[in-house]
């Protein structure tokens, strides 16, 4: 296979993909599991929660990166152990974000 | 002639298999990452890159993770400007480690890890993440050779309270020439102090290379994201063997108005600075020159994890000055590996 077939081949193998995930993010979103983690978000700005989880993500994650529109309710835990060790969080921050994550 | 499956499928499959076995709920195995298309003009010359990257986090017990991430992507570029386009494919396991949750506030990390030099690498360099498609200038200091280490790393909490959190970790890497897992031998630390409640974090790296000439560098980082305001300012500072540099970056999105998600509350601008010093001349892919760069860019987050990144650059050095062009559009996805057990 050549460098140019190679390529192509990429290109409509990621736009396969694009598409099959966005079907697959349409339908799951619906589902009942999914879980919003964007009560810290709904004014558009960071602001002090009392929820310790929600605080902890605002002072630990957000650093990096935005919360995602929507988190299967399965995979949190697989998430926040994750980003424990990214981002160096100690068993109390993990344990807080899970349970707000997917309570 | 049979083909052998490449070893980063067999230890992937080999952490799916052990995670199936220890499944519990919320612990579930996901794959995640995006796919995007990313087109850029740089001084004239276009390319295009079709990307898949994925992301495997395979939970074994609530204590131990094997994880894995992935690039595959190909390279459409225009001949000399206007000729036809060359095509060429890239794939990288950019890391693929087991993380062991060994104390309260320790993990050991085996396997091959992001270099952690600075935080770009570690942190924003995920293309779902980044705010400009273009890696720093600064980028290959403190993680030659190829951004990713073999060996292991410590990773702990010293110091954490309310109000200050401290962050110290260690690694050792050693050389690797195998395909998909090249690595330098490396040894180095990074050292973040965190003010969790003022959201602001500094912190200092420093590397040593150890294979042909052996040389260290340092790098130094800042982020401080004030509360009551969407305002995000990142900086960093690297100083390698024959260059030295720093960027600082400031994004503002603008959902004061009417909220994160009108139209208007899904647009970031984002601007950065970045500067690079050539003290002498030597391989580190840097320029070759003294260099100042302004990137402006616009992002956009459009509903269902699909966003636009568009960026302006203008650089200036001794040598020549250019304009470089960015656009790209990518699909964020979170998928559980195994169906949900009803009930």
């Amino acid at each position: 296979m050549t460098l140019l077939q190679q390529a192509r081949l990429a290109t409509t193998c990621s736009l396969a993909i694009a598409g099959s995930a966005m079907l697959f993010h349409a339908k799951s979103v619906s589902a009942h599991e999914n879980q919003k983690p964007t009560k810290a978000m709904a004014s558009g700005l960071p602001v002090h929660s009392t929820d310790p989880g929600e605080r902890a993500f605002q002072e630990q994650c957000s650093r990096c990166h935005d919360a995602p529109e929507s988190l299967p309710r399965r995979v949190t835990g697989a998430v926040v152990l994750h980003m424990r060790v990214r981002a160096n969080l100690t068993a109390q921050q993990e344990r807080d974000i899970l349970t707000f994550l997917a309570p | 002639m049979r083909r052998r499956a490449p070893i980063a499928v067999k230890l992937v499959s080999a952490a799916l298999l052990l995670s199936a076995g220890a499944m519990s709920a919320q612990y579930m195995p996901e794959i995640s990452g995006a796919v995007g298309m990313l087109h850029n003009n740089n001084y004239g010359s276009q390319f295009f890159q079709p990307v898949i990257a994925p992301t495997i986090a395979a939970p074994i017990g609530h204590r131990v993770l094997a994880e894995g991430r992935f690039d595959f992507r190909g390279l459409l570029i225009q001949d000399k400007k206007t000729g036809p386009y060359q095509g060429s494919f890239f794939k990288a396991t950019q890391y693929l480690q087991l993380d062991v949750v060994v104390a309260p506030r320790a993990t050991f990390v085996i396997g091959r890890y992001l270099t952690p030099f600075n935080t770009y690498n570690e942190r924003l360099s995920a293309i779902w993440i980044q705010n400009f498609q273009d890696y720093p200038l600064i980028y290959q200091i403190g993680t030659r050779t190829t951004g990713s280490s073999d060996g292991v790393m410590v990773r702990t909490i010293p110091y954490a309270s309310k109000g200050v959190q401290l962050n110290a970790l260690g690694y050792f890497s050693v050389r690797s020439n195998i395909d998909q897992f090249k690595a330098a031998r490396t040894a180095g630390t990074r050292v973040d102090l965190v003010l969790p409640e003022k959201r602001f974090e500094v912190g200092m790296s420093y590397s040593r290379f150890l294979q042909s000439t052996h040389y260290r560098a340092y790098g130094a980082h800042l982020y401080w994201l004030p509360w009551k305001s969407p305002l995000q300012v990142r900086s960093e500072y690297a100083h390698g063997q024959f260059s030295k540099g720093y960027w600082i970056e400031a994004a503002y999105r603008l959902s004061q108005w009417k909220g994160p998600d009108s139209f208007l509350g899904r647009i970031q601008p984002v601007f950065r600075f970045q500067q690079t010093f050539r003290m002498k001349s030597g391989a580190d892919s840097l320029p070759a020159a003294g260099t100042q760069q302004a990137d402006f860019g616009m992002d956009f987050r459009l509903p269902h994890e699909v966003r636009i990144n568009s960026s302006y650059s203008r650089r200036f050095t001794s040598r020549s000055n250019g304009n470089i062009w960015a656009t790209s559009l990518t699909y964020r996805f979170v998928i559980p590996v195994w169906k949900e057990r009803h009930k």
